[in-house]
């Protein structure tokens, strides 16, 4: 009865923590929520009830999906993203692949040079690779500003699967080559399929990267927004219902995002097949 | 099913270290051989070579009539169990029975027929659609085995199945695998450490020591007639006794001597030794052979000893007594030796080897 009572005690004291951290996390973010659903009279007033009080509206949602610049401006930002982590996995996997099976010291070379982008401030070559894209005709295209996100994901992304590929043992693919596979469908059908949760947390992460990305976007952006050059524009007009609404609608799907792909992001991946 | 033939087969690293000096060995068609020998002797570097895991850096390795030395593992026709086991975790045991014969692009009924066949030998009919994390440590290693065994290959390469088995599954296992081997009379190379597998599993035993052959033989003869000092320690558990000391003539017959003991060496013997008449040599007698008399009646070739530690088996008593060196012997459970009391040892001297002490062949073999 008393271990009973017990068990009661922790399972309280668990979900106030839970609770408490969840609080911590979620008040900007309900902030943000309710600043999107004020009326502009009652954010003014100077002893206001933020986050539960009178004076809601939905004005500035109406506002920000008529405007006609929301479409453009989230499709934008989707389709830059999605092709971003298409195009860094791809590109990374096989590099991360064979700089994971080289020796220690080349290894260590390796992995330092990828950062090499990213040892100097963002601002500091935004500036000189949009003048050079826009010499390519890259400046306000699609596939410039994947280029330049690219540079700024890469090396995460393979130092990441560097890790993931690491910790494949050698021998899942020297079964795999005695058993008749060669290197390509070993790595196919043995060492990609195996690493997916740590392709999908890298995945994850530059998908994120991309879609909250703001300097390479503004430096290379000139007729069409993504959403968060479109938040800025509003809060540069002394927009911040506008702006609330938007950084709302960005921050929707990191969440759905981050709730799909955890699924995989559960440990033992490789539990079972080896000892 | 093929003969394997390592001819002057040599590893060495670009480091300079050469792991395996240059090894013929042959392993008949359909013969269970065990390459055994401490950690570091190179049996696994053997063994990977022979799949191709490893570069042969020279010498020639055949299996049938083929030079395979240029081979990939798949183009081999070799099948190898892991020690890690090496399962794929994210393919039930079907599929990670049936990979390399879709790799190799078989039939689907023929697949389907051969990894059914395997789960029947091996037990693991139930366990088919489970991944490898829902198996038990002995499922998995049935796993491996049956991957290998669904091949149909002309080798199986076991490089140390067992060692992550608890003590009674490795028993188990050991009976299972040689089941498996003489049922399907594929040849079959098999690398281990433990020198009790070895000698129960083995129709012939390779005993290795720093990348070189000490011995090639079946398990009793390599336990009777060792070939150096180093198979005769390696191979039974107590190890043979090793002793130092010179050899005289005593009347008509050499005797052994040290500071403790003067033992006879018995006529059949004495021919291969006169020419170490008057030179040191090792004596090796194992612990079955020396008997501990407590009556003093014993009158030949008896070395009196101090007890020291007793180990109680049930079915034997292993008596560490001091005589110059530590002397082991395997006696009776109710021997009546007390630790810290004398004791007489009988020397069973039909039974000694003697070896050379710097080379340490065994010099009684003739």
């Amino acid at each position: 009865m008393q271990g009973n009572r017990r068990g009661i005690w922790k399972l309280i004291l668990l979900y106030l923590s839970l609770g408490m951290v969840s609080l911590i996390i979620l008040y900007p973010i309900l902030l943000m929520l309710r600043i999107s659903l004020i009326s502009p009279e009652e954010f003014f007033r100077p002893d206001k009830a933020l986050l539960i009080g009178p004076g809601w509206t939905l004005e500035h949602w109406k506002g920000v999906f008529g405007s006609g610049l929301l479409w453009p401006a989230l499709y934008k930002s989707l389709y830059i993203a999605t092709v971003t982590t298409v195009m860094a996995v791809l590109l990374a996997a096989p590099a991360a692949y064979v700089i994971s099976r080289t020796g220690r010291r080349w290894k260590y070379i390796l992995i330092m040079s990828l950062f090499i982008s990213r040892m100097f401030p963002e601002v500091g070559i935004a500036l000189p690779v949009s003048v050079r894209f826009l010499s390519w005709n890259l400046v306000d295209t699609y596939l410039g500003i994947v280029l330049a996100h690219l540079i700024k994901v890469l090396p995460y992304v393979a130092w990441i699967l560097v890790g993931t590929f690491e910790a494949i043992p050698r021998s899942l693919e020297e079964a795999s080559f005695v058993d008749g596979a060669g290197k390509l469908a070993t790595l196919r059908r043995i060492v990609f399929p195996v690493s997916m949760p740590g392709i999908a947390v890298a995945a994850m992460l530059v998908w994120l990267e991309s879609w909250n990305e703001f300097t390479y976007a503004l430096y290379l952006t000139v007729s069409e927004n993504t959403l968060p050059l479109q938040t800025y524009y509003y809060l540069n007009r002394g927009g911040i219902f506008n702006s609330a609404a938007y950084a709302t609608i960005i921050t929707v799907p990191v969440i759905v995002m981050t709730f799909i792909l955890q699924r995989h992001l559960k440990a033992g991946m490789l539990a079972g097949g080896v000892k | 099913m093929a003969r394997v033939l390592l001819q002057k087969i040599r590893k060495k690293y670009t480091n300079g270290f050469e792991a395996v000096h240059g090894i013929d060995l042959e392993v008949a068609d359909g013969e269970f051989m065990v390459l055994v020998g401490p950690s570091g002797c190179a049996k696994s570097t053997t063994l990977r070579m022979v799949a191709g895991l490893e570069d042969i850096s020279s010498g020639d390795l055949l299996i049938g009539e083929r030079r395979v030395n240029d081979l990939s593992p798949s183009d081999r026709n070799i099948a190898m169990v892991f020690q890690d086991y090496a399962l794929y975790p994210h393919m039930s045991v079907y599929e990670n029975m049936a990979y390399g014969l879709r790799i190799r692009k078989y039939k689907r009924e023929e697949i389907d027929r051969r990894v059914k066949k395997a789960a029947g030998i091996l037990g693991l009919e139930e366990q088919l659609e489970r991944k490898p994390k829902a198996l038990s440590g002995g499922q998995r290693q049935r796993v491996a085995v049956g991957r290998a065994i669904v091949r149909e290959p002309d080798v199986f390469l076991f490089d140390e199945p067992l060692s992550n088995l608890d003590a009674k599954l490795r028993v188990h296992m050991r009976a299972e695998i040689i089941r498996i081997q003489k049922a399907l009379g594929t040849t079959m190379i098999y690398v281990t450490h433990d020198q009790v597998e070895a000698m129960t599993m083995g129709d012939r035993i390779c005993v290795l020591n720093s990348g070189r052959i000490m011995q090639v033989a079946a398990p009793l003869e390599l336990y009777d007639f060792p070939a150096n000092r180093f198979v005769a320690t390696f191979i039974g558990s107590p190890a043979m006794n090793i002793i130092r000391g010179q050899l005289k003539k005593d009347g008509n017959n050499l005797a052994f001597m040290n500071q403790t003991m003067k033992l006879t060496v018995p006529p059949g013997k004495s021919g291969f030794l006169e020419s170490y008449n008057g030179k040191e040599i090792d004596l090796g007698l194992r612990p079955e052979h020396i008997s501990i008399d407590m009556s003093g009646k014993a009158a030949a070739d008896v070395v009196t000893g101090e007890v020291g530690i007793i180990e109680l088996m049930g079915n034997e008593k292993i008596i560490h007594a001091v005589a110059g060196d530590t002397i082991i012997c395997r006696t009776d459970p109710h021997c009546r030796a007390e630790k810290g009391r004398p004791a007489g040892m009988v020397f069973n001297m039909d039974k000694a080897h003697f070896f050379d002490p710097e080379s340490g062949m065994n010099l009684t073999l003739g």
